[in-house]
């Protein structure tokens, strides 16, 4: 094609040269190669009987070589973190922080009305075992006295039920957080394990030289570091499917006007110390229309947050329930003689506690003169839920983390 | 330590190869919860704020790599090598001269089509030789075929090249046939 160049002009020549590589499926890599092999050949050639001189053709076949002069070869493109697309995770949080930290909140446009059953649901996940004075005891309780029927506590927890308790199913999960969307459950009160987030760990344990269990994740790396043992990932994985479930659960239900809590240990002082409360995801959650964050608790004791969804008199019935007028100064940090660290008996809440939030949730129910002529929740689903209503009181407290 | 401790080594790399699966689990489940939320959220109504960053990480920017003729830019050699032949169809080059799984310059049997391919690119004078021959009609399976990783996985990637024997062929000065089959690559 050169040889054949009728002209003088080197602009010509380029543009030329251009389209006919243009012309070729032929990548980057193999083009470079070429031009620089023809421009080493016509350096050496003797017989040079071409229409241009020889420093305009090394001036456009240096020009081609040039990666800037092929414009898709250096436009950088972007990517928008949309929801139809799974991103990388720092772009979904970077979306979260701008997202909470946004000038003006934000508001749906479209409000769905909320949809009314003669039957109530409530989910209780990871209530652990049955006890007096539970959230289920209270809520049975409050119902008996206002004579409602068809109302259901289901306990979603492994040691209820292995199938439809266990959120690390696939199945389970999408079939509880479904019935979420389609308006079925009214309630969700979670509880999702703390172990991995507390900041007992790595504290000295009284009167003993062991220290606790070491730290899994810290302010710069929130869902945990990635040197940790196949144990501890093992930990912090659970950890994350049973927190992403009950946020999931939180979002979905504010979608029909639902109420829920979400109960976890309160952000630490510490600076750097890990917290959900400091997760983008968290923060843009709280931002959302209906939820709210609460704190209970203050100085030494464990103080605890509360993500609430539509549950605006709850402070009213916190205070209401509360049975001292101090905080406790006794420390948790280490183990009992049994050995087991004196933690694990935090997790089990205090029947006030159940009872404010009991309070908090049948206040926002529907009434039942609402519910008299709405329809029947699906038969299969309150046979399910019948299923997991569980009235057998547990004894024993089972371990933190008992993964395998 | 394969030799005696091989069963400790062998927990070692599943142990490893298990954390790095749920490594990636644990990514993954991140990730889809964020994505749920959102897709939610767009439900009730447009979501703002969305930010974007570069398609290739800055840092990976130095090198180019892409196809000419869709003016498409590819992150590596391997994205560009990949786009090329799914979309027009062009193999590596040194497969139009493979037969079979053994080099017929030196004759040494490698079992399978990659590692004759790997042979072929760092070997010089078995390439050399290799061009000076016109180019098969039938290209080989190449490597990641269906082919390729059943020749791999029925001697485990163990078996070492083995030396086979018979007439080698002596190295003819065809330059001009070489230059003719080199300029038919690069038509420009």
């Amino acid at each position: 094609m050169i040889f054949d160049f009728e002209g003088s002009d080197p602009e010509c020549l380029q543009s030329r040269l251009r389209a006919c590589i243009q012309t070729h499926a032929i990548g980057w890599t193999l083009m470079l190669i070429t031009l620089q092999h023809v421009l080493a050949a016509f350096e050496t050639l003797q017989d040079y009987d071409v229409g241009i001189s020889r420093e305009d053709l090394r001036a456009a076949l240096s020009h081609l070589a040039e990666p800037y002069a092929w414009n898709f070869l250096t436009e950088i493109t972007y990517e928008a973190a949309e929801h139809d697309h799974l991103h990388h995770l720092d772009l979904y949080e970077q979306w979260c922080r701008d997202f909470a930290s946004a000038s003006t909140s934000w508001k749906p446009t479209l409000c769905c009305p909320r949809p009314f059953f003669r039957e109530r649901v409530v989910l209780h996940a990871y209530s652990g075992r049955r006890r007096p004075g539970d959230f289920q005891w209270f809520l049975d309780a409050l119902g008996r006295q206002h004579k409602l029927e068809g109302f259901y506590v289901v306990s979603l927890d492994i040691v209820i039920d292995s199938t439809w308790g266990d959120i690390g199913n696939q199945k389970t999960q999408r079939f509880w957080l479904d019935s979420i969307r389609s308006g079925f459950v009214i309630g969700f009160l979670a509880g999702p394990p703390c172990c991995t987030w507390s900041i007992a760990r790595d504290k000295k344990v009284a009167n003993s030289n062991r220290r606790g269990p070491r730290v899994l994740r810290n302010r710069e790396a929130l869902w945990g570091f990635w040197s940790v043992s196949l144990k501890e990932k093992r930990q912090l994985f659970d950890g994350h499917l049973l927190l992403g479930f009950s946020l999931h659960a939180m979002v979905l239900l504010s979608s029909v006007q639902g109420c829920g809590a979400l109960e976890h240990p309160a952000e630490p002082a510490e600076e750097n110390a890990a917290s959900i409360w400091r997760l983008p995801l968290m923060q843009m959650i709280t931002t959302l229309p209906g939820f709210q964050h609460f704190l209970l608790g203050a100085g030494t004791a464990k103080r605890t947050g509360l993500l609430a969804l539509n549950l605006s008199d709850l402070p009213t019935f916190l205070r209401g329930s509360a049975i001292c007028a101090h905080i406790h100064r006794n420390q948790t940090i280490g183990v009992d003689e049994a050995g087991q660290f004196k933690t694990a008996k935090l997790k089990v809440y205090p029947p006030a506690l159940c009872k404010a939030l009991a309070e908090g949730f049948f206040s926002n129910f529907p009434l039942s003169t609402e519910t008299m002529k709405a329809p029947h929740l699906p038969a299969e689903f309150i046979n399910r839920c019948k299923q997991m209503t569980c009235t057998t009181m547990g004894h024993a407290i089972c371990a933190d983390y008992t993964g395998s | 330590m394969l030799r005696y401790h091989r069963s400790y080594w062998k927990t070692l790399l599943q142990r490893g190869l298990h954390l790095v699966q749920l490594h990636r689990q644990d990514d993954l489940l991140l990730r889809r919860l964020h994505h749920d939320v959102f897709a939610q959220l767009a439900q009730w109504g447009p979501i703002p704020h969305a930010p974007i960053r570069p398609h290739i990480p800055v840092e990976r920017q130095i090198g180019h790599h892409g196809c000419m003729q869709c003016e498409l830019r590819c992150r590596t050699k391997a994205g560009e090598g990949a786009h090329l032949f799914k979309d027009h169809g062009i193999v590596a080059r040194v497969r139009y001269w493979i037969t079979h799984t053994a080099c017929e310059v030196c004759l040494k049997e490698y079992h399978s089509f990659d590692k004759l391919q790997a042979h072929l690119r760092r070997s010089t004078n078995c390439r050399e030789q290799m061009v000076t021959r016109p180019p098969r009609t039938t290209i080989q399976p190449g490597i990641g075929s269906r082919d390729n990783n059943q020749r791999r996985a029925q001697h485990d990637d163990l078996l070492p090249a083995q030396q086979a024997e018979g007439p080698r062929h002596s190295l003819n000065a065809h330059m001009v046939q070489l230059s003719h089959i080199m300029s038919s690559f690069m038509k420009v």
